[in-house]
């Protein structure tokens, strides 16, 4: 009851938010609050600068940290330095502003990442930023419609906590690191509506944890690796709206765990072989709506 | 088990939002477990810069910056 209270609480705040153009907070705007039992904190502006509040030094059982920023443009984060003094951080929630340079920075404990509509200025990138290093037991990482990425850091690849990696609706996305297969414990793969991706690097197919697979809508996206089938963990493959891919590998009728794939309908008989051969696996249609009936209804 | 953003939906109602928010209120504001800014505001509510003499109980802190133009 209590979290629904809150989604409630935080959602509501997000509504009519259209006009005003002030928000922004100094140094000078804070004063000395005290919240000593204070888990989740939400902040939402309007600004293009925003200083982040010195009292969540005041915070040490924070776990999760909201940021949304309501402009059109992305707003600048100012003493970003407090994120060293969040030990118990888990989660972190990054919406329209530009990711700030995480270099010297250590969230020990944080667990899940959620990159929203933000401009990354390649400041995940360059030597100084070891992500791995930052963010040592990340499991989550999600990046949503973040136009600037046009490939992945590499060091992510180096995060071997990480269970779940989603990029979705990155409009500019064209390829990910060769050596992401070294995502040992990864298990869910979700690259959705991710439109200039062509193809998955073949070292993908080392992870043997990986449960789910989803390139919905990556409208361009050709084919997955030849090597598939070492994917001994693979259960889910959400490929609809795929309509570049035109085949199948061979080698995805040894997929032991496969349970389920959504696909549309030109590479459906091809799906439909393995089904034969593997009565447990279940083939779906996707369904098409792309029609504008629902206007006039 | 895993699923996609095809299979996402959400609406919410205002009045829930009345509601979370009067459930929230209930308590002096100094004791409540979530407290919410109700509106936006230039910066932050004057009720909490008369009671920062003490710390603040709440759990979930919500802080809602912009002003009305």
């Amino acid at each position: 009851m209590n979290f629904i209270l809150f989604l409630l609480v935080s959602n509501a705040l997000r509504v009519s938010d259209k006009f005003y153009i002030v928000g922004e907070m100094k140094e000078r705007d804070w004063c000395k609050l005290e919240f000593p039992k204070a888990e989740v904190l939400i902040i939402n502006f309007t600004s293009k600068d925003y200083f982040l509040p010195p009292f969540i030094d005041k915070m040490p059982n924070l776990r999760a940290l909201i940021v949304i920023n309501y402009s059109a443009s992305y707003a600048c984060l100012h003493n970003v330095s407090i994120f060293n003094n969040l030990a118990n951080l888990r989660s972190l929630w990054l919406e329209k502003v530009s990711v700030p340079q995480f270099g010297g920075i250590l969230m020990e404990n944080l667990g899940k990442l959620f990159i929203v509509s933000c401009k990354i200025n390649n400041n995940l990138e360059g030597k100084e930023v070891n992500l791995s290093q930052i963010f040592p037991n990340l499991s989550e990482i999600t990046l949503d419609h973040c136009d600037d990425v046009t490939s992945l850091p590499s060091s992510i690849c180096r995060i071997q906590s990480l269970q779940n990696l989603s990029l979705t609706e990155c409009h500019n996305l064209e390829q990910l690191p060769v050596e992401l297969g070294a995502l040992r414990s990864l298990e869910i793969l979700r690259l959705y509506a991710c439109p200039l991706l062509k193809t998955l690097p073949p070292s993908i197919c080392d992870m043997t944890r990986l449960k789910y697979i989803d390139v919905s809508q990556c409208v361009n996206f050709s084919c997955f690796p030849e090597e598939i089938g070492k994917l001994v963990s693979l259960e889910k493959i959400d490929m609809r709206e795929c309509c570049m891919i035109k085949k199948v590998p061979k080698s995805a009728i040894s997929l032991k765990s496969l349970r389920l794939v959504i696909c549309d309908e030109e590479v459906f008989g091809m799906w439909k072989d393995v089904e034969k051969a593997k009565p447990n696996v279940h083939i779906q249609v996707s369904e098409q709506c792309f029609d504008l009936e629902w206007l006039s209804e | 088990m895993y699923s996609s953003c095809f299979e996402i939906s959400v609406t919410q109602h205002d009045v829930l939002r009345d509601l979370a928010l009067n459930l929230s209120n209930r308590e002096s504001i100094n004791e409540r477990r979530r407290l919410v800014m109700p509106k936006r505001e230039k910066g932050l509510p004057k009720e909490w810069l008369r009671n920062k003499h003490k710390p603040f109980e709440a759990q979930i802190v919500s802080i809602h910056t912009g002003t009305c133009v």
